[in-house]
């Protein structure tokens, strides 16, 4: 499956001129909004729409971005402003925490649990990029505020299911916590944190992370 | 111990996010131990393993000690009282252990019988047994005190229990603990990105256990939506 999926993305890298000139002026790709979506989609377009629009731009883009990391985490972050809601997942990862925090040390928090993230998960995406999505209809009430989407990926041992959060805002749904076989991203950060927290305190915990990833664009494999 | 266990195991309760692990120290120490050895031993042989193996056969091994362990899915889906489930896996263990050539070909997922995992440890889970401690088991790795009793009452139904002979027994479980590890390779990317690695892996081992019990249903959100309500007076 794999063998197959790199002849896949070789292919489209040779045949397909829109492909190639992409790849081509990589050098600018950071600016570019790789991962635009439509605001006012429901819950299960918006989460089906963005996990497409990923794997077209990972099929289409693998060679570059198995190369250049920095194009590789311009990309997530695009597709993570359009899709998750930041302030919500701090606020759910801190707990108590968030309550007692400054505005400054929320925001301090915000931007390096981000940067964090899209450094961690971005190579697991592009390993996982070809992997098909079976989704499953959605239940939502009318006027429910916060739903579940779900859906599994078929793997030799089994589908591994995976769920995500999603609530309502203001500027539409976004996505809070993405739970992989029964494991969610959120719970697991907040278990971590609260310890760390305990120990030392907030500030000490978001220096630490920010010198983890000094910047999302530098850091190397 | 097997009593001492249970007993351990049916006065915990605890929340999701304070898991309770008295034996922290120790259990780290423990952590460190394993993960030295993964480092030096078996990661280097499940990157080899994994290298020389082309996909097909992986896969097959893979579906070979998954048929083989697969009677402790069938007893234990009986004890939860899951008959239509108990049945329909004990219809995939004998097609294919002998239409799927003694488990290496997975027939049955073809045939409308899909795969589970069950074990004593999520059957006591779905008799209201408490988890207990967070325990860290030299070479093994996490478990809790349910799941170590678990594994204890499961081993009589794996066929490698009544294997007599030493040598094909000890190939046979190393060739396991390999293909295992081989399969989590693709985790070791992300577990090293963690500052705190052991509580990173302790919540995801809680979590995912918590959630075999569950059959894979979603976890409950009580304490998100607490936390979210408030948060809408914010707005």
């Amino acid at each position: 499956m794999r063998i197959g999926g790199w002849v896949l993305t070789a292919c489209m890298v040779l045949v397909s001129p829109w492909a190639a000139a992409d790849t081509g002026d990589s050098t600018n790709t950071s600016t570019a909004q790789e991962i635009a979506l439509d605001p006012g989609l429901g819950p299960l377009e918006l989460t089906k729409q963005a996990a497409e629009k990923v794997t077209q731009n990972i099929r289409a883009k693998r060679t570059l971005y198995e190369q250049d990391s920095t194009a590789l985490y311009a990309m997530v972050d695009d597709l993570v402003d359009a899709v998750f809601d930041f302030r919500t997942m701090s606020l759910l990862v801190l707990g108590p925490n968030w309550k007692s925090a400054s505005e400054e040390q929320r925001e301090r928090f915000m931007q390096a649990f981000k940067n964090l993230l899209i450094r961690t998960y971005s190579k697991a995406l592009l390993q996982a990029g070809d992997a098909a999505i079976e989704w499953q209809p959605l239940e939502l009430e009318p006027g429910e505020k916060r739903t579940l989407v779900r859906a599994a990926v078929p793997t030799s041992s089994g589908p591994v299911n995976i769920a995500w959060r999603l609530r309502k805002l203001d500027e539409g749904w976004r996505v809070f916590d993405v739970v992989v076989d029964g494991i969610s991203l959120v719970t697991n950060y907040r278990g971590s944190y609260s310890a760390e927290i305990r120990k030392s305190g907030l500030d000490a915990l978001i220096e630490k992370m920010e010198q983890q990833n000094p910047d999302t664009d530098g850091v190397s494999a | 111990m097997l009593a001492a266990g249970l007993f351990l195991a049916g006065c915990a309760h605890q929340t999701q996010f304070e898991p309770r692990d008295p034996l922290e120290p120790i259990n780290r120490v423990i952590f460190k131990f394993n993960d030295t050895a993964d480092r030096f031993v078996l990661r280097p042989l499940a990157v080899g393993y994994d290298k020389v193996t082309p996909d097909i056969v992986q896969m097959g091994v893979s579906n070979f000690f998954s048929n083989l362990f697969y009677p402790v899915t069938v007893v234990n889906q009986y004890a939860q009282g899951k008959w239509q489930d108990g049945t329909s896996d004990l219809g995939r263990f004998v097609v294919n252990t002998t239409v799927g050539l003694a488990g290496f070909v997975d027939v049955a997922s073809h045939w409308g019988l899909p795969p589970h995992r069950e074990d004593f440890g999520q059957t006591l889970g779905a008799w209201g047994v408490g988890e207990g401690w967070f325990l860290v088991i030299p070479f093994l790795g996490p478990s809790t005190n349910r799941d170590l009793v678990g594994m204890v009452a499961d081993a009589p139904f794996s066929p490698l229990y009544y294997v007599e002979n030493r040598d094909p027994l000890i190939a046979l479980t190393a060739l396991n603990i390999v293909q295992i590890r081989a399969g989590l390779l693709g985790a070791d990317a992300i577990l090293n990105e963690q500052d705190d690695r052991y509580a990173f892996l302790r919540s995801a081992y809680l979590q995912q256990r918590q959630s075999a019990v569950r059959d894979g249903a979603p976890p409950p959100m009580d304490d998100f939506d607490a936390l979210l309500d408030e948060d809408l007076d914010n707005f």
